[in-house]
């Protein structure tokens, strides 16, 4: 329970919201790949259509009304001049097997031009659902808010990966995108990000998920 | 060529006479005969490598480069410099003499790129920057000698790939420049030699036979603990050593000891005596110190790993302790090699054995070094990754001619067998990635031309591959900031994994002293000093060597002929004997396996020889099975000779049989990899070697959480679009490489099918005794009080064990 709503945290790095059909993911960072391959780089550009399939597959699974994600859609402004058409079209069909699709921007995608491809996509900096803050970084004011920006990540018995973080005011997301890093939670510099708050983790292992002590 | 006149009268003055194979060196530079020089260290051989050079410079007033000395080691470079300055000053020779490694100023490269000198002696990886320039064909051409030196230690490795694709495209600069390799004493000259040679170059062996063989004695006094590491017992042996010698090198096998035994030396040093401390991860500035004050003869002591074995000449080494087991022949040869460098004099060397089976480890590797016997040495097939990054290399100083650059590559002896097919895949990733399912044509690093010739994209990915070159990958390590309120100090640095388990105001030991962990800050970690005893050991990491296969046979064949147990102390023959008497002595071509309650549970021990690594992960793989077949295995640990799995169920003689068989450790093998990280952390090598990833970029440095964390996600990525993308094949082929102990264990079975001998006992056998007790000796800390107190006790159990025993029979 968050807010007094059920959310559900889903081992897929997703949350699902049932009674507004929602889901909401954070950091897609698409085309991270092709921005490295720019820097000379030769890795495998594959991770757009990898995280775009998984974001379909979560799609057809929930068939939720409205689609959330939390900023940092796309890993530079330069993005969408590089995806490849195929990878775009998928984009677009996601689009339309939802009735609207929040981008929220984050700082890697703050600056993008609202491009209508889909008439589901409404850009936004955030959206306010039930008291319930939508947004990419944490904002001071707000009771409750859900955010990604954070690409939390924790290590348990030498099993690593992405996690969800929880309290009784704030849920972090885990990162979405292919080739998206984590932070260790456990390290100085996260928890100085976070101004030491606390919170309980959730960690992501082979799409199951783990409540760490 | 003929000895000139001022060199012979050079040695006159010097009082040295010239070696025969010193003046047969000037017939092979004449004949341009390429030979690969083996003479045991101290046989002035590196001298006899560079007079033909000196003398052909001098005398022809050769102008630009003509010799390259190629060394494994930077500081090596350092002190041959000196070396071969001084004879220059002394003769008033007119030849130039230059470093280049990592460490040389932008300028002096500029300067050397511009005006070479007549010797360069540098590193492989420095090398292969060098060749990496537009100018690099004429820089090279005009070389006459190559010579490399340690071959024996470079050439297995990966970095001896790189090398050899150096050589390789040093011949095609210069097709006559000899190659010549200086070896310490080797078991296949002849295969070292092949290592070395080209089609175009093919290498003699002049081996220099060592005159004397070294005098080696085993330590041991009664108090030879049944187990443990750390050969505390001996403190006061080894230090009666040190004081009677000049100068004592104490060689040990891991970090940890090296610690340890500084520490505990320093406690009985009454004398005050200068007794100093190396090794591989204290700062650059701290061995330079301690390398300058044994050079000034300044210390009577240094205790030390492996990072002093090879190379550098300490003139003054007068006696060499090993402490603990040896490991492997060739690797205490070389240690012991490092004392008394003097052509006709023994070297001297005590074995300090830290528990009973390496008492019989270091016996065996007296008796065949006695024998002259060595261990062979494990040639493969080059890497491939590596061929990449050298693809990438050469485009940066020339356009690629596809077939002409396969030649070269063909023509290093590790790529002998490469095929054409392998080669254009490995070309095509070089050029764009070689994904099939990616059409993006903008991110080549290689760009084809009309002649159907390949040259580099662009001036970043020159800069982007020169800041990578190289094959070792260090596991991500934190450098060590000792805090203090004047000025903070860096004194070293250690694995990240060893910093992660201490929580603030822990101690612990580093460059000899009690650090108190204070916290871990932009990949430091900071520490104060302190008086307190109290301490945790550094890790273990990177410290265990493997045990030869050579010289476990010689311990196997040791226990199995009671006649050479003379030599052993009485201790040891007593505990043979009573394992006699009470089980079995394991032996040559059978497998023991002893089954015996101990502790309300059933143990089985396997005493494999195999080494520690090997059968820490045949535990892994035959508890798995166990678990499968709910005999409920409980734990089990893994020493160099034996393995004990604990269980809540007796196992009947057929299931043991049956576990120990090819399928199963095919199938356990199978699973336990596709789960365990080692596929992703060879991915992660293969990645940064082939340049697919950056290692850590100066100015903006990742920390290595960051890199592991995006090779993974590639690998899962490429894993699910292109399984049979070269670089995962790659991967699946060098974990083979790199489970060299998995190999090991498969051989060992297969030799053993069916020759398994089960002994069923009433109580643990004396052999047992060190592997049960090994746990806990392993676990130890606390003061140094405490720590004598908890040693004391564990060989008080394990002496009741034994003479429970001796009751018995």
């Amino acid at each position: 329970m968050f807010a007094n709503h059920r959310l559900i945290f889903d081992g897929n790095a997703c949350i699902y919201w049932p009674t507004k059909e929602m889901v909401i993911v954070a950091d897609l960072h698409l085309e991270k790949g092709s921005y490295l391959a720019e820097k000379g780089n030769p890795i495998p550009l594959y991770d757009t259509i990898d995280t775009l399939s998984r974001l379909e597959k979560i799609v057809d699974y929930y068939q939720p009304k409205t689609l959330v994600s939390l900023g940092d859609n796309i890993h530079d402004i330069d993005a969408l001049n590089r995806i490849y058409p195929q990878h775009k079209l998928l984009l677009e069909k996601i689009a339309n097997e939802v009735r609207q699709w929040v981008w929220v921007m984050g700082n890697h995608d703050k600056n993008v031009k609202p491009l209508n491809w889909a008439s589901s996509m409404i850009f936004s900096a955030s959206v306010n659902i039930d008291n319930i803050l939508l947004t990419h970084d944490l904002v001071h004011e707000s009771a409750f808010q859900i955010v990604g920006h954070y690409h939390p990540k924790t290590t348990v018995k030498n099993i690593s990966g992405k996690c969800f973080l929880h309290n009784d005011s704030k849920i972090i997301m885990p990162s979405f995108g292919s080739y998206t890093g984590g932070f260790e939670i456990e390290s100085t510099a996260f928890k100085k990000a976070l101004n030491h708050e606390l919170f309980n983790a959730f960690l992501l292992h082979n799409q199951k998920i783990w409540r760490v002590k | 060529m003929t000895i000139p006149a001022w060199l012979r009268n050079w040695f006159q003055q010097k009082n040295w006479c010239m070696h025969a194979y010193q003046e047969k060196m000037f017939d092979f530079f004449s004949a341009g005969q390429s030979v690969l020089l083996i003479a045991p260290t101290g046989g002035g051989k590196t001298l006899a490598s560079f007079l033909p050079a000196l003398v052909d410079i001098h005398d022809n007033q050769f102008k630009g480069l003509h010799t390259i000395y190629i060394s494994p080691l930077k500081a090596l470079t350092y002190d041959i410099q000196r070396n071969l300055l001084n004879p220059i000053k002394e003769m008033d020779l007119k030849v130039s003499v230059e470093t280049r490694t990592g460490d040389t100023s932008s300028y002096r490269r500029q300067r050397q790129r511009q005006k070479p000198p007549n010797i360069l002696l540098t590193t492989p990886e420095s090398l292969m920057l060098l060749l990496s320039y537009t100018n690099s064909a004429t820089f090279f051409s005009t070389i006459k000698m190559i010579i490399v030196d340690e071959l024996h230690s470079i050439a297995p490795t990966k970095r001896g790939d790189l090398l050899s694709l150096a050589l390789a495209q040093l011949t095609a600069f210069s097709p006559k420049a000899q190659r010549n390799g200086l070896s310490a004493t080797v078991a296949e000259p002849e295969k070292l030699a092949q290592w070395l040679s080209s089609p175009k170059q093919p290498v003699k062996v002049l081996q220099v036979k060592p005159t004397l063989k070294p005098i080696i004695s085993l330590l041991t006094t009664s108090e030879l603990p049944y187990s443990g590491f750390m050969a505390k017992y001996a403190v006061n042996e080894i230090y009666k050593i040190i004081i009677q010698n000049k100068m004592t090198i104490v060689f040990v096998n891991t970090r940890a000891q090296v610690e340890f035994l500084f520490r505990q030396l320093w406690l009985v040093n009454d004398a005050g005596l200068p007794i100093a401390i190396y090794h591989g991860s204290l700062s650059k500035e701290q061995r330079l110190k301690t390398e300058n004050l044994i050079v000034a003869g300044e210390i009577k002591a240094i205790v030390t790993t492996s990072a002093l074995e090879l190379g550098i000449d300490w003139g003054n080494v007068d006696a060499v302790i090993q402490v603990g087991a040896p490991h492997g022949i060739s690797r205490l040869l070389q240690r012991i090699g490092r004392s008394n460098h003097q052509f006709d004099q023994s070297s001297l060397a005590s074995l300090v054995p830290a528990n009973c089976f390496d008492a019989l480890e270091c016996q065996a590797a007296i008796y065949a070094i006695d024998k002259g016997a060595i261990d062979g040495e494990d040639f493969h097939a080059g890497s491939l990754d590596v061929v990449v990054q050298f693809i990438i290399n050469y485009a940066c100083g020339q356009s690629i001619e596809p077939d002409e650059l396969f030649n070269v590559i063909r023509s290093a002896y590790p790529y002998r067998l490469l095929t054409k097919e392998i080669y254009l895949k490995l070309l095509q990733f070089a050029i764009n990635g070689g994904y099939t399912l990616q059409h993006y044509d903008q991110y080549h690093r290689l760009l084809p031309d009309e002649k159907n010739t390949y040259k580099i994209a662009s001036a970043q990915v020159i800069r982007r591959h020169r800041q990578n070159i190289g094959t070792i990958i260090e596991a991500a390590r934190l450098r060590v900031k000792i805090m203090n309120k004047r000025k903070d100090k860096i004194v070293g640095d250690i694995e990240e994994a060893f910093a992660q388990q201490l929580t603030p105001g822990d101690t612990f030991l580093f460059a000899g002293e009690v650090l108190q962990f204070i916290r871990i800050h932009d990949m430091h970690l900071e520490a104060k000093k302190t008086k307190a005893k109290d301490s945790k050991l550094p890790s273990y990491n990177g410290g265990t060597m493997p045990l030869s296969t050579y010289l476990a046979e010689e311990v196997r064949h040791l226990i199995n002929t009671p006649s050479l147990w003379k030599n052993l102390p009485e201790k040891i023959r007593d505990w043979l004997h009573l394992q006699q008497k009470f089980s079995l002595l394991p032996s040559e071509n059978a497998i023991l396996i002893e089954q015996f309650p101990y502790k309300k549970t059933c143990y089985l021990v396997i005493y494999s020889f195999e080494g520690r690594r090997a059968n820490y992960t045949l535990g892994m793989l035959v508890s798995r099975r166990m678990e499968e077949l709910n005999l409920k295995p409980i734990s089990f640990t893994a020493t160099d000779y034996s393995l004990a799995i604990s269980a809540l169920r007796h196992v009947d003689e057929n299931t043991i049989q049956s576990l120990f068989t090819q399928d199963v450790m095919d199938m356990e093998l199978e699973k336990w990899l596709l789960q365990s990280p080692l596929l992703k952390r060879t991915f992660r090598q293969v990645a940064i070697i082939s340049g697919l990833t950056e290692r850590q970029i100066a100015g903006k440095r990742k920390t290595m959480k960051q890199v592991t964390f995006s090779t993974d996600l590639i690998y899962d990525v490429l894993m699910r679009y292109e399984p049979e993308h070269i670089l995962l094949a790659i991967t699946r082929h060098d974990v083979t490489k790199v489970l060299l102990d998995i190999e090991r264990l498969k051989i060992m079975i297969q030799r053993f099918q069916g020759k398994i001998i089960i002994k069923e006992l009433t109580r643990p056998s004396p052999f047992s005794v060190p592997v049960l007790t090994t746990f806990k000796t392993e676990r130890v800390v606390g003061d140094a009080q405490e720590e004598l107190l908890s040693y004391a006790e564990i060989e008080a159990q394990a002496k009741g064990m034994i003479d429970e025993v001796r009751k018995i029979v």
